[in-house]
């Protein structure tokens, strides 16, 4: 039981910070439809970091950039060119799936074995890690998952309690009012894409740095948009997502835990399945979503 | 207008842009008259008036419009005790009760957001949360949907033509179709009659005087006026028995507004009835037989235009009944 | 009206080259002449009738998911979900392919075999508009979910009822030749599911421009507020617009077993729903854009796989020529409303000239 909410509480790492960034992105206007490319980007910056370098730091920071770099083509084609922002961010996905492939075969050829890296350890927080229950469960956890349980309550209080928060929420509400205020809705929609999309890497590189040690194309599976999901379904608070990424969590070490013990009788293909379930009667069941009123809506002056 | 008054005493320059023409002459010292994006006329207020304002704007002085006398008898349109609820659960209409004679005009004063709106909408099958009774030439249809009251004969001009009654990125004869899809006329087994809407399209366009390169041509294109136009003339075909105007000139130029008031009173003469929703009371007292004020979703009072003076209209509108200024 | 056609082609013709020319310098990285590459990659494609065909077989299954994105974005609706449509059209096709065995006549086998696939990718679809209509679940989301369920779904069948007799591999049995789609020209895969896509096509064109169906969806895609107005149920609409895209994505599963594989793998053809997006993006949502689309989609894909057998340039490269193109194309549509706007504005300082 320990066992399964303490990875609960792993597998909900990238998701929470993944959503997160979706909701301020989203709070602003910009719905970051290559959230999926995002993740896969940022597992294959991370492996390759840490793989060239064997510093966890460079993994990150490498995932960081290229997922800045992702954000601003985004940015730069949805914010200031007013492209359709689903059209572009699926166009962006098939590309860098290509560009990850292609350059993994640069750098690295065809290797005859996987290549694989020694996964982030988790750190016990000194003291803590010893209340029984809650310590395992909650203070001994890898410093990602640290970092993303903290950046989500400080992305309530920045969202919620701080003016930067009101005014990325009113370029998202009320684009012209933040207009009329004198500051640049454009400059301030793309600020914040980077900033998501250096956020959205990171939780990428969670699957190859820390969970798995290893990179192949297909290591996102999807996880890109239930990150994208959770950020509705927690409706557009990063409170509310950390609860559906702990659900999320949970399942996933559910399923991660009938799969290996394999007492019950079930189909594997349902516990696959059951995120995208779970993802689609949450999303009927959730009623008076705070949807931002010019989400996915380019900003035009004048209008 | 006191604030812009006050601001220009103040001395600072102010640039007044409207196509009120009292609203002009109240507060401008100079003004220069536009037409076609070029400058028709630089004047003082001093030497000119409305009328000169009003040449300039339209070309051509606007002969006033005479109303013929009613010739057809008998009721089209009979609401008893109207009831609507908006979604949040408010009267939106509060028991309302009215009937529109063939070949009537009735017009409806009001501050607009006094259900106005909901009126049009209700009798055109857009609201379900209603109580009471409408009846549409004996026949029932308070629970009619969008579609039955289309084919049952009555056109709507919303006030908002460009989000409610077009769609701005089709052609001209695509939204000639718009509210006629589901009538079997216009499609042989869901296969539009491409002939028959073409003829359709180039009649309108024809009859209307509607400026622009083709019936192919984008709704986007057209000016307001001519937009306006195409909407006329759509509802005015699907409204065989009632057809409701609601703002219909709002943002229109002169001329524009002209063509629009013409065209109202010729479909009256061919015994329609005409439901004539309008903030302009000048508008209420050149087109309607009868006026109704509406006033915080109930019908204050139903009078006879010649029986009617703007004063007590106003004082209506405002919400103060006869009764209440002579208690006063 | 004749200018924005014309650049429209110009412009995306253009793209497709910026994208290639792109993609082309990447392959500096591994050392290899993209002039060399390209011009292997282009003879490839005439090396033989059996490669040129290939190019038409790849292109039939994205005509349909390409098909099957621009029916619902015409409805300004989002179907992301080609992917798992196919997915249930593969599978239903499949078991109903192995129920008539070889007993029953090809005539009328292969009919009912095109409706089920259709029937079952377009429920699968209609799913996600129904969701739409009734809870206004966000339809991009769900049908971009449906896609894991469904291909969670046929994995469970492939291992389960539907496995090999050899119970070996996670696949099924062949199905019975006479169920096999009649191959157009002899020695080469082609078969009518080409012709079939070609003409779904056109019929696609022509529901969505020429009939009252086609026009409801496309009044509710681009002002629904007036579509209420007009007595047009959006629900209804979204429902229709989604079940037409999801049996579109569907016959993809038909054209594929039935015509090229024969039998069904775990995870098969992976990415069509993608390319699919991208090709519908290509060709401006347009049907019989999608046609030319597919065709270089295909080609890209025959080229690049051969590439890689041959010249030790990564498959990847398909993927990569895909995205960038997609990429140069999304630009090509804000140059070119540019150029219109500036055209407009010309046209009308003329006319005031004059």
């Amino acid at each position: 039981m320990i066992n399964i909410l303490s990875r609960a509480i792993l597998m909900s790492t990238p998701l929470l910070l993944g959503a997160t960034a979706e909701v301020f992105a989203e709070k602003a206007g910009i719905m970051i439809i290559a959230i999926e490319g995002l993740f896969l980007l940022g597992a294959w910056g991370g492996f390759v970091g840490v793989y060239l370098t064997n510093s966890y730091a460079t993994g990150f920071l490498l995932a960081a950039a290229l997922g800045a770099i992702a954000a601003m083509v985004y940015g730069y084609i949805t914010i200031y060119l007013k492209q359709h922002q689903i059209v572009t961010g699926t166009a962006l996905n098939i590309l860098i799936a290509g560009l990850v492939a292609f350059f993994h075969r640069v750098i690295f050829g065809i290797p005859l074995l996987p290549l694989t890296i020694e996964p982030l350890k988790a750190i016990p927080i000194p003291l803590l890690h010893k209340i029984p229950v809650l310590g395992k469960v909650l203070f001994n956890q890898n410093p990602l998952t640290y970092i993303a349980f903290l950046i989500a309550p400080l992305g309530f209080f920045i969202l919620f309690r701080t003016s930067l928060g009101l005014i990325i929420r009113s370029t998202g509400e009320n684009p012209e009012a933040v207009d009329v205020a004198g500051l640049k809705v454009e400059r301030i929609r793309f600020t914040v894409t980077i900033v998501a999309g250096v956020f959205g890497a990171i939780a990428g590189s969670f699957y190859s740095v820390v969970y798995l040690g290893m990179f192949t194309n297909t290591i996102i599976g999807g996880r890109g948009w239930i990150a994208f999901a959770i950020c509705f379904l927690g409706n557009w608070n990063p409170l509310g997502a950390m609860v559906g990424a702990l659900v999320f969590g949970i399942a996933e070490a559910v399923a991660i835990y009938m799969q290996s013990s394999g007492q019950i009788q079930l189909p594997n293909e349902l516990f696959i399945a059951l995120p995208y379930i779970l993802t689609i009667i949450l999303t009927l069941t959730r009623k008076n979503f705070n949807v931002p009123s010019k989400l996915g809506i380019p900003y035009l002056k004048g209008n | 207008m006191e604030f812009v008054k006050e601001f220009r005493n103040k001395g600072y320059a102010v640039v007044f842009i409207s196509h009120k023409l009292q609203e002009v002459m109240h507060i401008a010292d100079r003004i220069i008259v536009m037409r076609n994006g070029q400058i028709s006329g630089i004047l003082k207020k001093e030497d000119t008036n409305e009328k000169e304002l009003s040449r300039l704007m339209i070309g051509k002085e606007i002969a006033p419009i005479e109303m013929t006398a009613r010739k057809y008898k008998g009721t089209m349109l009979e609401v008893k005790d109207l009831t609507v609820f908006s979604k949040q659960g408010h009267k939106a209409l509060n028991s309302i009760s009215f009937n529109i004679e063939k070949g009537e005009i009735l017009g409806i004063a009001g501050v607009s957001g006094n259900g106005q709106q909901e009126l049009g909408e209700t009798l055109s099958g857009l609201h379900e949360q209603i109580n009471g009774k409408i009846l549409l030439d004996d026949i029932q249809i308070e629970s009619f949907t969008v579609r039955e009251c289309i084919e049952s004969g009555i056109g709507y001009v919303h006030a908002d033509r460009h989000t409610a009654g077009l769609v701005l990125d089709m052609s001209l004869r695509e939204n000639l179709l718009l509210k006629n899809s589901y009538n079997k006329n216009w499609s042989r087994k869901t296969v539009i009659d491409n002939n028959k809407l073409d003829t359709y399209s180039r009649e309108i366009v024809e009859n209307y005087s509607v400026k622009t390169s083709g019936i192919d041509s984008p709704m986007k294109g057209l000016s307001g006026g001519n937009q306006q136009k195409v909407v006329l003339g759509r509802e005015v075909s699907i409204g065989e028995k009632l057809v409701i105007f609601d703002q219909p000139t709002r943002g229109l130029d002169l001329g524009a507004i002209e063509y629009v008031h013409r065209t109202i009173l010729a479909e009256r003469d061919k015994g329609k009835s005409i439901l004539l929703i309008s903030t302009e009371l000048s508008e209420i007292f050149a087109l309607s037989d009868r006026i109704a004020v509406l006033y915080n979703g109930r019908i204050l009072k139903i009078m006879e235009k010649k029986d009617a003076t703007t004063e007590e209209i106003g004082m209506l509108m405002a919400g103060i009944t006869k009764e209440q200024t002579n208690e006063a | 009206m004749k200018h924005n056609a014309k650049d429209l082609i110009l412009s995306t013709l253009l793209s497709v080259f910026a994208g290639l020319f792109v993609s082309g310098l990447l392959l500096l990285f591994l050392n290899k002449n993209p002039l060399i590459a390209y011009g292997k990659l282009f003879s490839f494609l005439f090396r033989d009738g059996y490669t040129f065909a290939e190019i038409f077989v790849k292109a039939t299954p994205l005509i349909f998911t390409a098909l099957a994105f621009a029916f619902t974005f015409k409805a300004s609706l989002f179907n992301i979900g080609a992917q798992g449509q196919f997915y249930m059209g593969a599978v239903t096709v499949l078991a109903v392919s192995q129920l008539f065995g070889d007993r029953v006549s090809s005539l009328i086998a292969l009919p009912i075999i095109f409706l089920s696939s259709f029937i079952a990718g377009g429920l699968w679809g209609a799913m996600v508009g129904y969701f739409k209509a009734r809870f206004k679940a966000n339809d991009f989301l769900v049908s971009m979910m449906s896609v894991y369920i469904a291909l969670a779904f046929m994995n469970y069948l492939l291992r389960t009822v539907l496995i090999e007799s050899k119970r070996e591999y996670p696949q099924s049995d062949p199905i019975a030749e006479k169920l096999f789609m009649p191959v157009l020209v002899n020695g080469t895969r082609l078969h009518i599911g080409f012709i079939l896509a070609v003409i779904i096509a056109i019929l696609c064109w022509f529901l969505l421009y020429k009939t009252t169906i086609g026009y409801r969806v496309r009044v509710v895609g681009q002002n629904p507020v007036a579509a209420r107005f007009a007595g047009i149920s959006a629900g209804r609409v979204s429902i229709l617009a989604f079940f037409i895209s999801g049996g579109l994505a569907g016959l993809a599963g038909f054209t594929e077993v039935n015509g090229v594989q024969h039998m069904l793998v775990q995870g098969f053809n992976p990415s069509i729903g993608a390319e699919g997006i991208g090709i519908a993006i290509l060709a401006n949502a347009n049907p019989i854009g999608i046609i030319f689309g597919s065709l270089l989609f295909g080609a890209l894909k025959v080229g690049g796989s051969i590439l890689g057998q041959t010249s030790g340039i990564p498959s990847s490269i398909i993927e990569l020529m895909e995205g960038f193109v997609m990429i140069f194309v999304i630009l090509s549509y804000y140059f070119r409303r540019k150029i219109e706007l500036r055209r407009n504005i010309h046209s009308l300082m003329n006319r005031k000239s004059l």
